[in-house]
């Protein structure tokens, strides 16, 4: 995964225009997970997705080859999305009527799955337990996107399915 | 769970961002001023339209860590014997076997290092290709070469397209009843998805199905042309589609095995003296030296695999030995009772670290 990506990314650095579709195919997912699981908010986060993006071709001639093209681009998504989660936090003190961003999973809850994890899970533990399940990577490759280590995804991954049977067992015999 | 996880992967599958989303990046990003610039020089080659086959290719690649095992039968009646059938798995080591007439597997060879390290002490000779198959699938799961996750792929190809349907079918059905009936039902494990312009080029050039989709493989990859793939052998093809090289698997293999032999050596070494030291104790009339050699031989069983750290805790070997004689001894005997089921164990965690070695 993360070689593949980063072909793809020097081949993009050298002008060839047509890798950025397939960076963005094989990507667009775990930035937008990324994302969410800050911001909680899917109109958000694919805003974020998009600035990520923007950020990567603007910056493209800055990308060290030698680093994780995944985690660069995780990384800045992460980033951008704790940036406008600070922003809209300072809005709300600013203007009290404002529903915390934090809340606005309530407003999307539509039974879904993924909303259940998001709402239940630590932030970290839906990253690990969505990229885990795009395209199903490896934990191995989760561990490198994620600058952790295999032991620590693992652990978080298993946390993560763990808590999502124990609440759709209680879900069940509601 | 697996259930659940399947509907969360629906999901997450489900989850798709408007085409405008990408276009607004690219035009934010600069990226259309750049292509007319690179298409002005002449340099920006707008890719090809692909082939309706294409598409299959970079699904079965994102589908499947790849673990191929081929398949080649030696059926009298069957393919001919310069071309002969082939069965793929992809679970990210390539495997590839020979079938005889009663479908036993016949010989075995790995086509890639993760091959040689699933194969390694397992030799599947004269056992059943579905059976051999559902083996090779459930090492590669207790190795993580395949995850939950992961799908794998499997493929007959004949010459024979009749044959080549017959052990498709025979051999899916052979997996739902079989340990990984699980993963077939949840669609970890299935065969080459059919696709009707494969179909017709195989009618067009008198080649099995899969073969062809192998020849457009071989083409792709390897920019062999059509014709010139279609008149390989399935074996030839494998070994170009794959990048199949003997010499640089034959090292692999040589150093693996000899590395493996002696990790078998000390093995086997380790289990006689733990047995060496049950009879010794139950002689229970040992002196200083007796319980010297076994707290030695003890801490030395402890330092050659976690394994045996369940029977030997070094800070309290000299206590076990020689205060805790009614306690060690069964624990022991029943250690050395399992030693089939132990030396599996050890093998398995053997091949793991080999895998983590390569990895890494």
């Amino acid at each position: 995964m993360k070689d593949k990506i980063n072909k793809y990314v020097i081949k993009l650095k050298q002008g060839d225009t047509s890798a950025f579709d397939k960076i963005y195919e094989e990507t667009n997912k775990g930035v937008y997970f990324m994302a969410l699981s800050v911001l909680k908010d899917r109109g958000l986060a694919e805003e974020i997705m998009q600035e990520t993006y923007i950020r990567l071709l603007k910056n493209i001639n800055s990308f060290d080859e030698n680093k994780n093209a995944v985690n660069w681009l995780l990384t800045i998504s992460k980033n951008l999305a704790i940036n406008l989660y600070n922003q809209k936090k300072r809005e709300i003190v600013a203007e009290p009527s404002t529903i915390l961003p934090e809340r606005s999973y309530e407003m999307a809850n539509d039974g879904s799955l993924i909303e259940l994890a998001l709402k239940n899970l630590k932030e970290v533990e839906f990253q690990i337990l969505m990229l885990c399940e795009i395209k199903g990577y490896k934990r191995r490759e989760v561990a490198e996107m994620l600058d952790m280590p295999i032991g620590t995804v693992t652990w978080h991954y298993n946390q993560a399915l763990k808590k999502l049977k124990e609440i759709l067992i209680k879900e069940e015999n509601r | 769970m697996n259930k659940d996880l399947k509907r969360l992967r629906k999901e997450i599958n489900n989850v798709n961002f408007d085409p405008s989303v990408l276009d607004n990046i690219k035009k934010q990003g600069g990226l259309e001023n750049y292509r007319t610039e690179e298409t002005s020089r002449s340099t920006y080659v707008k890719s090809p339209r692909k082939k309706t086959w294409l598409r299959y290719a970079p699904i079965a690649a994102s589908l499947c860590c790849i673990l191929i095992l081929s398949v080649l039968l030696a059926f009298p009646g069957g393919g001919a014997p310069d071309n002969p059938t082939l069965m793929t798995v992809n679970t990210n080591s390539l495997i590839e076997f020979t079938i005889d007439e009663n479908e036993n597997v016949t010989s075995q060879r790995a086509l890639n290092e993760k091959g040689v390290i699933v194969l390694l002490n397992n030799d599947f000779t004269n056992q059943n290709y579905a059976k051999s198959c559902e083996e090779v699938i459930l090492t590669a799961e207790k190795l993580d070469i395949i995850e939950n996750s992961d799908k794998i792929e499997i493929m007959i190809i004949d010459d024979d397209p009749q044959l080549e349907n017959q052990l498709t079918q025979k051999l899916s059905y052979e997996l739902k009843t079989s340990s990984v009936a699980s993963a077939v039902e949840n669609d970890f494990v299935f065969t080459t998805p059919m696709l009707t312009s494969v179909k017709n080029d195989a009618d067009k050039y008198g080649v099995s199905y899969s073969k062809m989709s192998l020849v457009n493989e071989a083409n792709t990859l390897r920019n062999i042309p059509i014709r010139e793939a279609v008149s390989m052998s399935t074996q030839q093809l494998i070994d170009h589609v794959y990048g199949y090289s003997e010499s640089k698997i034959n090292i692999f293999q040589n150093n693996v095995t000899s590395d493996f032999i002696a990790f078998n050596k000390q093995c086997s070494t380790a289990f006689s003296d733990l047995d060496t030291i049950a009879a010794m104790l139950e002689k229970d009339n040992c002196d200083e030296a007796d319980y010297r050699y076994m707290e030695n031989t003890l801490r030395q069983i402890a330092m050659f695999h976690m394994i045996f750290a369940d029977i030997i805790n070094i800070d309290t070997i000299s206590h076990d030995i020689t205060d805790g004689v009614d306690v060690f001894l069964p624990k022991l005997n029943n250690f050395n009772h399992q030693q089939k089921a132990m030396e599996a164990q050890l093998v398995l965690e053997y091949k793991s670290q080999l895998l983590n070695k390569m990895q890494s």
